[in-house]
């Protein structure tokens, strides 16, 4: 812009340097006049850290199982490869994982994977991705780089802990390697060359420096842990894991070079595969020819479940009492609807239950009280007056105050001390009222597990949704479930109150569930000896009166009915009916449903509307709202109108995207000109209007129809046909 | 006394030490072409033959065997001449007087070669200073038939090396299919064919035998690999597949005998013993989807159930979970794969009409199964409206929905068919079978053959 640059000889662009800009939370808070959002973002903060944690270790224990196995496969592989008495069978061994469709999760899953055979197996693992691998060459190249790289790694790490001013100087020397590498064309015989070089040295320095490695960080010690034993591993050569993520996107005809080239090298690489498959096994045999697939020898693994893995995360983190945070019934129910009917995918699970909690953070003021237990009274005390003052224009606090007793509401309204005692009070009821709520809704759901047709729901989830949306005792499935209870056999009641006890036998320090306990305990005693149980005496039997000689048929069957109802009960009867009634109460007491309690707006999110957009997007449906009521979108005053008119004061796009919606699948571009001339020309005024229908349209007026018809293109309206001249074809019904 | 020694030498030498076996005609042939060390031989050898023949074993065994220096190269790396050229020289034989003192720094010693001219050049140079001019060098290449879709001239080069390099090398090319396939350009000097036939099932017996475990007796063990060849001869003639049938299905053979329930002559209690096993293990020939342990639980697991339950592990093999619209929009793509277009208002407008009797019979006497034909092309239009008239509830049109439809085709469940539009107007085809189709349909309460023009 400056003189200097426009009298330079030669134009040119140049790059220089701007500042890198880090992102600061702080500017993407809204600019209210809210200034407490910062105490409540580091309470988001600490919270979601807590949370995650919880979420990773719950992850990896629930893989824990098929990644010992896949270790132990591993470890089992070229054991026999050395007896020279028998021809070689040349398979390679194979772990085949099946993973499920949902994709986003795998990358999470493999990453931990790779560490873990990193730490327990081999130093030598190679994680492929479709991506690298459109050709043979890159493949192995690849393969190469992430092999080398390994055993640079670690010193790399070493060097860091002690000087941090080499480690610069290492990782030049190991970026300037990869460059002279790259010139180079990696084969496998390079591979096997570097491998037989590296093995040497390996297995010779390879106990030594374990020991040393684990003196020196003992924050390592995880992954030494279960390692093998030293002796089998100095035996035997480290094998080399790659991993194939996503067998399905790989070009097959690489894979199939790949998997011939190393079982022709298996002799002198230890080569395992672990290929990932999201959908079935079969998959295999649609990609691979089977001369390729008998090269390989396949054992087949399982990973959980998505499905099960979403009933382990909502047990563990959702419903809980250990997390303040909690979903309310629409937006948990629309999370679950997401996972269920479109992805499968937990990572996209955990990063909307985030998104709600950072919502919830940023918008409710009373969110400041969302907190663990032990710290409310603590923030309660030091709640300012001016915060206070902010909670009271908040419109659930308002309702708060207006469903309390009189006095107690003036002095709400005054009296600020009194607010934070009463704020801390009702914080801490509803963290009590978990504390039995969630044990009682899973002895409910196991009282309900097992009856015909599911009453309650098949999984824990669904009943707590129906709780949190309305009364369970009203609700239709809650009936259904006491009256097929009602029809129970002696020994099924029996067995059932045993296993309902059992889930919560471990909550014993809660007054209301001891209490439940020992109750239904002594039901079963009183089950058990119901022989002891005294004889009802019924007074009913005197009652039965002869029937009137002449009785209507009606009156007959009335009476039939109210003497088969009066009939009399057994013993055992009487008792089910009252542990049923025992137990009904219960549930009335502590099962209430949450959103009728008193200021449960700190903890529940409910606000469906503020995530919805964001969680599942529809692009078409925001741009026709854009394009057809534009005066929302532009907060424009003279575009407010209803979505049929036309006005001339729009944007030309949303005209011409009104017009175009009058026509049929072909739309005549003359047609639309004039159409469109009509309306920008209509607020001209009677004599221009006459004027430019005698001209036909001008330049500036063509120009503008051509430039919003080729945006109407380009957001995917319309597109050209070769059917009739002309014309263009609607995209969109 | 002494011929017989001498032919006991001889089959020892034509076994290589009795490691290859049933291979003695190719070996012999391949011996006397070869020569003494010094002898110049034919500049390039052709040996072809099924896979599982013995090709790559018996010449690769033989130069070990005779330790003549030689390059093996695998043509699936070969992805351009420069590999194969670098390859060449980088695993360079050392001769007899070149000591073998800085072999270890690779690095440093590392070729780089880029076109023919050069190639040979550096050949020369090379092969005088590795000492081996007095001797054949022969440069193996594997899966030759890999080089066709290289450069052109490649392969005429390669068949000449002796006589453009004018030293003595012989170029052997290994391959599964037959010289004739080879001829596309012009100037292939015709190489020496060696074809190598397949092994009749004596010689398959006979190599089989070789696997037999330390603790079998080795007559047991052939009586063994004759059960299983009488059952797979006919299916499956492929050595390393036979091998792999005859390791996996062995613990079951020995069993009756470890237990002490029958005894190593009785060889019809032994059949009746592993016939059911070997029956079950036809159905899966060629699979390799297990490894033998998981294959021992499975067949337990089988035995333990009825014996009808083949289809349902068969079902078992392919299911897979899908979220719930992603099964509608599979159902959905379906439809509009195999029905025709002009149906569709039938199917899924509320007030279809009804057909007359005429159209009716023209129908059943013209239409062919669209089963038969395969699944067709279908718009992104009809698959959402299909879609929208077969899914239950109100169903917005989010960009999940068109998530899964892409995930689909990264399933390979779907495909993308290249239009001239792949963006506004992108067009699909269904790659899932009936049996897939009307098990998904079931999980989500859908009749699919209600809605299948072909079963009407």
């Amino acid at each position: 812009m400056s003189t200097n640059t426009a009298t330079s000889v030669s134009t040119g662009c140049f790059v220089s340097k701007g500042k890198y800009k880090r992102a600061n939370e702080i500017n993407y808070l809204p600019d209210e006049d809210d200034k407490f959002i910062k105490h409540r973002l580091k309470h988001y903060a600490k919270q979601w850290d807590e949370l995650s944690v919880q979420i990773d270790v719950l992850r990896s224990d629930l893989n824990a199982q098929i990644f010992d196995d896949l270790v132990a496969f591993i470890l089992s592989c070229h054991k026999d490869r050395h007896d020279i008495h028998r021809l070689p069978i040349t398979e390679i061994p194979t772990a085949v994982l099946v993973t499920g469709v949902n994709t986003p999760d795998h990358g999470v899953m493999f990453s931990n994977m790779n560490y873990i055979i990193k730490a327990k197996v081999t130093p030598f693992v190679a994680r492929l991705l479709p991506k690298d691998c459109l050709r043979i060459s890159s493949l192995i190249n690849s393969i190469y780089n992430q092999l080398t790289n390994t055993l640079i790694n670690p010193e790399d790490i070493d060097l860091d802990d002690s000087f941090i001013d080499e480690s610069i100087d290492v990782d030049n020397t190991v970026s300037l390697k990869k460059s002279v590498r790259r010139k180079r064309t990696v084969s496998m015989s390079t591979l096997s060359k570097w491998y037989s070089e590296k093995c040497r040295t390996y297995v010779d320095d390879q106990s030594p420096r374990k020991k040393a490695k684990t003196f020196a960080s003992p924050r390592k010690k995880t992954l030494d842990l279960k390692s093998v034993d030293e002796t089998e591993k100095q035996d035997s050569k480290p094998h080399i894991v790659i991993m194939i993520e996503d067998i399905e996107n790989m070009n097959a005809s690489v894979l199939h070079d790949f998997i011939s080239l190393c079982s022709s090298y298996l002799s002198t690489l230890p080569i395992v595969l672990v290929l990932g498959i999201a959908t079935a096994i079969t998959a295999i045999h649609q990609i691979l020819s089977s001369s390729t697939s008998s090269l390989m020898c396949m054992e087949k693994f399982h990973a959980p479940p998505a499905s099960q893995y979403l009933t382990h995360l909502l047990d563990k983190l959702i419903m809980t009492p250990s997390i303040p945070f909690k979903l309310g019934p629409k937006v948990l129910n629309f999370l679950l609807d997401n996972f269920l009917y479109h992805d499968f995918s937990i990572v996209n699970f955990i990063q909307g239950f985030k998104l709600c909690m950072l919502e919830h953070f940023l918008r409710n003021p009373l969110s400041e009280l969302c907190c663990p237990v032990e710290d409310v009274d603590a923030i309660a005390s030091k709640l300012t007056q001016a915060e206070i003052e902010h909670f009271r224009r908040h419109p659930s606090f308002m309702r708060y105050v207006e469903g309390t007793p009189g006095p107690v509401q003036a002095k709400t309204v005054s009296d600020c001390a009194a607010v934070k005692i009463r704020l801390a009070q009702e914080v801490k009821n509803l963290h009590s009222f978990h504390k039995v709520f969630f044990p009682t809704l899973s002895f409910l759901h196991c009282l309900g597990q097992n009856l015909p047709k599911f009453p309650l729901g098949k999984h824990l989830r669904e009943l707590y949704s129906t709780c949190l949306s309305e009364t369970i005792q009203e609700s239709e499935g809650y009936k259904q479930a006491f009256f097929f209870l009602r029809l129970m056999c002696f020994d099924e009641l029996c067995e059932l109150l045993g296993s309902c006890l059992k889930t919560i036998e471990s909550q014993t320090s809660e007054k209301t569930l001891l209490r439940l306990n020992e109750d239904v305990n002594k039901f079963r005693y009183r089950l058990k000896h119901l022989d002891d149980e005294i004889e009802e005496s019924v007074p009913g039997e005197a009652e039965i009166k002869i029937l009137p000689q002449r009785a209507k048929l009606h009156e007959l069957k009335e009476k039939l009915q109210s003497m088969s109802s009066s009939r009399k009960r057994s013993p055992y009867e009487r008792l089910r009916e009252e542990i049923l009634s025992y137990l009904d109460n219960h549930f009335k007491c502590s099962l209430v449903s949450p959103m009728s309690l008193s200021l449960h707006e700190v903890l529940y999110f409910n606000e469906l509307a503020a995530v919805k957009e964001q969680i599942r997007p529809s692009p078409r449906y925001a741009i026709q709202t854009a394009l057809t009521e534009p005066g929302k979108l532009l907060s424009c005053p003279c575009c407010q109108c209803g979505s049929d008119s036309i006005l001339s004061s729009m944007p030309d796009l949303c005209i011409v995207y009104k017009l175009h919606l009058e026509c049929g699948t072909l739309v005549n571009l003359y047609d639309w000109l004039q159409a469109f001339v009509m309306i920008i020309s209509s607020n001209n005024g009677p004599e221009n209007q006459k004027k430019s229908k005698s001209k036909g349209p001008t330049v500036e007026q063509r120009a503008r129809f051509i430039r919003a018809v080729s945006e109407l293109q380009f957001l995917g309206f319309i597109k050209g046909t070769q059917r009739k001249t002309d014309h263009v074809t609607r995209l969109t019904w | 006394m002494e011929t017989i020694e001498s032919s006991q030498q001889q089959v020892e030498e034509y076994t290589l030490g009795r490691r290859v076996l049933c291979r003695q005609a190719q070996i012999k042939t391949l011996m006397s072409l070869f020569g003494q060390r010094y002898h110049m031989t034919p500049g390039s050898l052709f040996v072809y033959g099924h896979t599982g023949t013995g090709k790559s074993l018996v010449i690769q065994s033989l130069l070990l065997y005779l330790k003549l220096p030689h390059i093996v190269m695998n043509c699936v790396e070969c992805s351009s001449p420069r590999f194969l050229f670098e390859h060449i020289f980088n695993n360079m034989p050392k001769g007899n007087g070149v000591s073998n003192t800085n072999s270890a720094n690779t690095d440093d010693e590392y070729t780089d070669c880029e076109d023919m001219t050069s190639f040979i050049r550096q050949l020369v140079k090379a092969v005088t200073d590795n000492g081996l001019r007095n001797e054949t060098l022969y440069i193996v290449l594997d899966k030759a038939e890999r080089l066709r879709d290289t450069n052109v001239h490649l392969l005429p080069a390669l068949l000449r090396l002796q006589e453009l390099s004018e030293l003595n090398v012989c170029t052997i090319l290994i391959s599964e299919i037959v010289w004739e396939k080879f001829r596309s350009g012009t100037g292939l000097c015709e190489p020496y064919c060696l074809h190598f036939p397949d092994y009749t099932r004596q010689e398959l017996n006979e190599i089989m035998c070789l696997d037999a475990p330390a603790s079998c007796d080795k007559e047991l063990y052939a009586l063994y690999v004759n059960i299983v060849l009488s059952v797979f001869h006919m299916v499956c003639r492929d050595l390393r597949e036979l091998r792999h049938i005859a390791k996996l299905n062995y613990p079951y053979f020995i069993e009756p005998i470890q237990k002490g329930d029958a005894d190593a002559s009785q060889a019809r209690k032994l059949w009746r013993n592993i016939e059911p096993h070997l029956k079950k293990a036809l159905n899966s020939v060629y699979l390799r989807e297990v490894s033998s342990l998981q294959w021992e639980l499975m067949q337990q697991a089988e035995f333990d159930q009825s014996e009808s339950d083949i289809s349902k592990s068969a079902a078992s093999r392919s299911h897979m979970e899908l979220p719930y619209y992603s099964k509608f929009l599979l159902i959905a793509a379906y439809l509009a794969s195999y029905n025709p277009m002009k149906y569709d208002r039938r199917f899924f407008a509320k007030n279809s009409g009804r057909i007359s009797k005429r159209t009716k019979l023209i129908k059943k006497n013209v239409r062919t199964s669209n089963h038969l034909l395969g699944p067709k092309l279908f718009p992104i239009d009809r698959l959402m409206a299909i879609f929208y008239s077969i899914v239950e509830g109100n169903v917005m049109p989010s960009a999940q929905i068109f998530i899964q439809i892409s995930s689909l085709v990264s399933l390979h469940l779907l495909c993308q068919v290249g239009g001239e539009d792949k963006i506004a107007a992108p067009k699909y085809k269904c790659m899932v079978t009936l049996d897939f189709i009307r098990s998904v349909a079931r999980t989500v309460q859908f009749d699919i053959m209600k809605y299948l023009y072909d079963f009407l």
